[in-house]
């Protein structure tokens, strides 16, 4: 699903070059779970943020599907995440404003999807996600673990290629992440693609593999 | 101020450049055109304000009434006025009188030989008391310059003009080359905004002396009777109990007895340019309900400039917020950061002020030849100056004192926790402001559309007149008896015809785009003398009717080669026909009408009414007299568009006729075009400032845009993420304003309508009809243009690193 050659980012400020990213060689099949890890500064978000085509590499190549996509531009760049990538982030990024339907059912409104077919298919997510019942509360009105549930749910909604999340259980206490940790397991069992940035090991555990990112480069791989 | 914080402050303006051109630029504009705005409107409240006395001095005017009927309203009034005010009520400390003495030529035949002639539009027989009642600082000759006749005062550059060098005083210029008049003071040039302005000021004891019934006449009123009274009189008082008086004490019984009655009032001069519009105005008048509402948007555009200031300053300081935490924990003091936030935003309108300054000094040249102000400086007015003064201080501090306050007050521990939120509170406020900038907007866009419409309109509109491709000669004035002049003329117009180009000609006392100038007085034959009733008069030729295509309704026009003798005969418009009591043309033709000396003419026809003066100005009650006095305009019509060979053929066969006499031509298309100058004038000022306030108000609308950005930036961030295209979030930003301008047309649109209804068309005698595409097409326009801008800023927000914005918590 994801192949990286050599991909390298540079944040440039006035006068100083930072290489966040340094020729990351990076292959991901369908259906895999991957986990990175590394020291803060790392690279890891940077890296998602790549991958997830919130971000542009500064030079490499970005394979998605077999189409290259490193040098697209930012209304390309939308529509080829639309439907295809699903964000998970640690401070869930829920929109305040909206209720719990409402947030998940974004999405679908940004692919034209018809208010018939969104209704059926924000209920069954949201009692997928045992969060049905909170479906006309505002984000506030929720606890941590409740708002990822309903970040996971508008993740999900459109069934995308691949799922990102970046350090999905970083603002929950440990009960609320193992039942996060769960739902992306299920999630990979029927055949997502999930890369999870984290800090925490026993979170790595549950991917099928751990990269290690050091300086912006690779510097362990380890299969689970 | 010292140069750490003159550091920030540049920082500051760097970090955000596009926030802080815009920001200046709303601020400039706004100031900038406030200042223009109010540079017109206080050109034209200037009026007679140089005068020392000028709060003292009022016009004589009246109102005559038959069956209350309005028979007329003049600024005219009798010659004995001012004397018999001035000896019955010890209020009246003066009195001046002028009298126009209209299209003449002057000469002078200097030292070395030559003869220098011109023609001279507008002088006036004035007393010798408008030297005291009026300032026009004499700069040579003595006290009472026009006691004697045959005197003239005259201005320093009719002085350059005539005798360039030479010393003017006691030379003897020439009137029409018969009349002599010696030069007996020579005063400074009159100011533009002057309703008595002029040249030359002939003594009015010439009048008297010719005619020496008049100085006593409460019968011919031709001239205006200025009083100076006491300070602080009350001239209401005067207006109730003297003038009903005077006319009680000289002339009621007359009236009476005609069944008529005058109504007479006093003008105070400083209101007569924005608040008289009567007969024998000196000056085309200017409507002053016009120029108050100029004035009032001028000073709302000020506020809505700073408030934009205000809303754009508080919508940056999300961006601040943390440096106020920072500083807050490192010991800052509350004082500490107004004084920085308010030293930073009056430095900055400070330099929008400068820069506003300079601008307008100069795009000022350009301003004053299009609304023709001439040399009126804004600030060397005093009430402007003491006004501005008192306006920008408190503006330029409110405006500041506002943001500092906002800034200072932000939470350190609220803001470096990262929980900040830009407040809800005031939200309401702006969006309150944002509705009035809008409607505002609306009311000036449609007023534009309608003001444009109004003004082509007059200029379309048919005067009941052809004065296409005229052009008009002065007759020369020779001095020579009338009878030889007027062959003369005929033989050129001979001449003149000839030229192939030339379709028609006729010769005239008055031409069209002016007001009439002679009269005539009549009452239906075997009715009594007190029927008596006033006309206007044009002396006109048998072509005249047939050149100007003058509609015939009843009986005929005048015949070619015919003459006014034996049976007298005269041909009426509407107007006049209907004041000496016939219901239709059919009825007049072939009646006789009487004159006061006996004499009978006969209406052989009635005519159509038609526009003379302008437009602007009713058809007046018309009489048409064949007969050659007081001719003294030849008007061609000219078939070609060359109108400099034309020119210059009609000037070689006068000079050869008239080889002395200025050859002085107009186009009549450009006089009646220039009766309009005043509509057009207030168009562009008013289209000016449309466009101007429009700009405001869509910076306005960024201001509350960045505002909404600054809070949503988040969200914006994430529709994005989840697929959310650049039309959407234009969307999302439009929906925030959508209810303040919906708002603002369902108020704007009838409250344009029944104002430019009301307070605009109603000033004109013709108008036209107000539709609902003139508010909707506006409408939509602004629509479009917020959209748009809406959309630019969208596109800068959609364009955020989303990395950084998804993870800025």
């Amino acid at each position: 699903m994801i192949q990286t050659k050599n991909l390298t980012k540079i944040f440039i400020t006035e006068d100083i070059q930072t290489k966040a990213l340094n020729d990351i060689n990076l292959h991901v099949k369908d259906g895999e779970f991957i986990a990175i890890m590394g020291p803060s500064g790392c690279g890891k978000s940077t890296l998602l943020n790549i991958l997830g085509l919130i971000d542009i590499p500064s030079d490499g190549s970005y394979m998605f599907h077999g189409k290259e996509i490193g040098n697209l531009k930012e209304k390309e760049l939308t529509k080829a995440r639309k439907g295809n990538i699903g964000f998970i982030f640690q401070s869930f990024n829920l929109i305040d404003g909206l209720t719990v339907y409402e947030n998940v059912e974004l999405p679908l409104m940004f692919m034209n999807i018809n208010q018939k077919e969104r209704k059926e298919k924000v209920k069954a997510v949201l009692k997928r996600m045992k969060i049905d019942h909170r479906s006309n509360h505002f984000p506030q009105q929720l606890s941590g673990g409740q708002q990822q549930r309903v970040a996971i749910a508008r993740a999900v909604i459109t069934e995308p290629k691949l799922l990102l999340a970046d350090e999905p259980t970083g603002n929950l206490d440990s009960k609320n992440g193992t039942e996060v940790m769960n739902l992306l397991t299920e999630l990979s069992q029927e055949g997502a693609t999930i890369i999870m940035v984290t800090h925490s090991e026993s979170d790595a555990n549950y991917a099928h593999r751990v990269i290690n990112l050091f300086d912006g480069k690779i510097v362990m791989e380890t299969s689970n | 101020m010292n140069f750490i914080k003159l550091n920030i402050f540049y920082r500051n303006l760097k970090r955000d450049k596009l926030i802080s051109i815009i920001n200046a630029v709303g601020l400039i504009i706004g100031i900038l055109s406030a200042l223009f705005i109010l540079e017109y409107v206080y050109y034209q409240r200037s009026y007679d304000s140089h005068h020392e006395n000028a709060k003292d001095i009022y016009r004589v005017a009246y109102n005559r009434y038959q069956n209350n009927e309005v028979l007329w309203k003049t600024a005219n009034s009798f010659p004995p006025t001012g004397k018999w005010l001035k000896e019955h009520y010890s209020d009246v400390v003066n009195h001046a009188r002028i009298t126009p003495k209209n299209e003449i030529t002057i000469s002078y035949n200097n030292a070395s030989g030559s003869k220098i002639i011109y023609s001279e539009d507008k002088t006036y027989y004035a007393t010798s008391s408008i030297f005291e009642v009026f300032t026009i600082p004499l700069l040579q000759g003595e006290k009472d310059p026009l006691k004697a006749p045959n005197t003239v005062a005259i201005s320093h550059l009719a002085a350059e003009r005539y005798f360039g060098e030479e010393r003017p005083l006691g030379k003897t210029i020439k009137v029409n080359g018969n009349e002599d008049y010696m030069i007996t003071a020579v005063y400074k040039k009159m100011p533009k905004n002057s309703i008595v302005k002029s040249d030359f000021l002939f003594s009015m004891e010439t009048i008297y002396k010719q005619r020496p019934r008049i100085r006593t006449s409460w019968g011919y009123d031709y001239g205006s009777t200025f009083i100076q009274l006491k300070p602080n009189s009350d001239y209401k008082k005067l207006e109730k109990e003297g003038l009903p008086e005077m006319i009680a004490a000289n002339y009621k019984e007359r009236l009476d007895s005609q069944g008529k009655r005058d109504t007479y009032y006093l003008q105070p001069l400083q209101d007569i340019h924005l608040t008289s519009n009567i007969e024998y105005e000196s000056e085309p008048p200017v409507n002053g309900k016009i120029i108050s509402i100029l004035f009032g948007f001028s000073i709302f555009l000020l506020i809505i400039a700073w408030i934009n200031f205000i809303n754009l300053t508080t919508a940056r300081s999300i961006e601040r917020a943390n440096e106020v935490g920072v500083k807050k924990i490192n010991g800052a003091s509350k004082m500490n950061l107004i004084t920085q936030f308010l030293s930073e935003a009056f430095l900055f309108n400070i330099l929008c002020l400068a820069i506003t300054i300079v601008l307008f000094y100069a795009l000022n040249p350009w301003f004053k030849t299009i609304t023709q102000i001439g040399d009126f400086n804004l600030f060397e007015h005093s009430k402007f100056l003491g006004t501005f003064i008192v306006i920008f201080v408190l503006g330029i501090i409110i405006s500041c004192i506002y943001p500092a306050v906002i800034l200072q007050s932000y939470k350190p521990v609220t803001v470096l926790k990262g929980k900040f939120k830009n407040k809800r509170e005031g939200v309401f406020f702006r969006k309150l402001l944002v509705t009035l900038q809008f409607v505002i907007s609306v009311v000036l866009l449609c007023g534009t559309l309608i003001a444009y419409k109004q003004a082509t309109f007059l200029m379309e509109k048919d005067m009941g007149i052809n004065y296409a491709q005229s052009i008009v000669i002065k007759a020369p004035k020779t001095g020579e008896k009338q009878s030889e002049l007027q062959s003369k003329i005929l033989l050129m117009k001979d001449e003149l015809t000839q030229i192939p180009e030339v379709k028609g000609f006729t010769f005239s006392s008055d031409i069209p785009g002016q007001e009439i100038q002679h009269w005539f007085s009549c009452r239906r034959k075997g009715y009594d003398k007190t029927d008596t009733n006033s006309f206007f008069q044009l002396s006109i030729d048998d072509q005249f009717l047939e050149f100007y295509n003058i509609k015939l309704l009843a009986g005929r026009l005048f015949r070619k080669g015919e003459k006014e003798t034996g049976t007298k005969s005269i041909i009426m418009n509407v107007k006049a026909m209907e004041r000496v009591g016939y219901k239709t043309p059919e009825e007049a033709i072939n009646n006789f009408v009487v004159t006061g000396r006996n004499e009978e003419f006969k209406i052989i026809g009635i005519v159509d009414d038609f526009y003379y003066q302008s437009i602007k100005n009713e058809p007046v009650p018309t009489v048409l007299r064949l007969t050659d006095s007081h001719k003294a305009f030849l008007t061609l019509k000219v078939a070609s568009n060359n109108t400099t060979e034309i020119i210059q053929k009609l000037k070689t066969i006068y000079e050869n006729y008239f080889p002395e006499q200025p050859f002085d031509y107009l186009s009549l298309e450009n006089k009646i075009s220039n009766t309009l100058k005043s509509d057009r004038t207030f168009l562009f000022v008013f289209s000016l400032f449309s466009i101007l306030a429009i700009i405001i108000a869509v910076i306005g609308i960024v201001g509350l845009i960045l505002i909404t950005i600054s809070q949503r930036m988040k969200e914006i961030g994430i529709r994005k993420v989840l697929g959310s295209e650049l039309m959407d979030v234009s969307k999302l930003l439009a929906k925030e304003v959508a209810s303040q301008i919906i708002t603002a047309i369902i108020i704007a649109i009838p409250l344009a309508w029944y104002g430019y209804q009301n307070w605009f068309l109603k000033t004109y005698i013709n108008s036209i009809e107000l539709h609902i595409w003139m508010f909707l097409v506006p409408v939509i326009v602004l629509f479009i243009i917020v959209f748009l801008v809406i959309h630019l800023v969208a596109l800068r927000a959609y364009q955020m690193t989303l990395s950084e914005v998804l993870q800025n918590e």
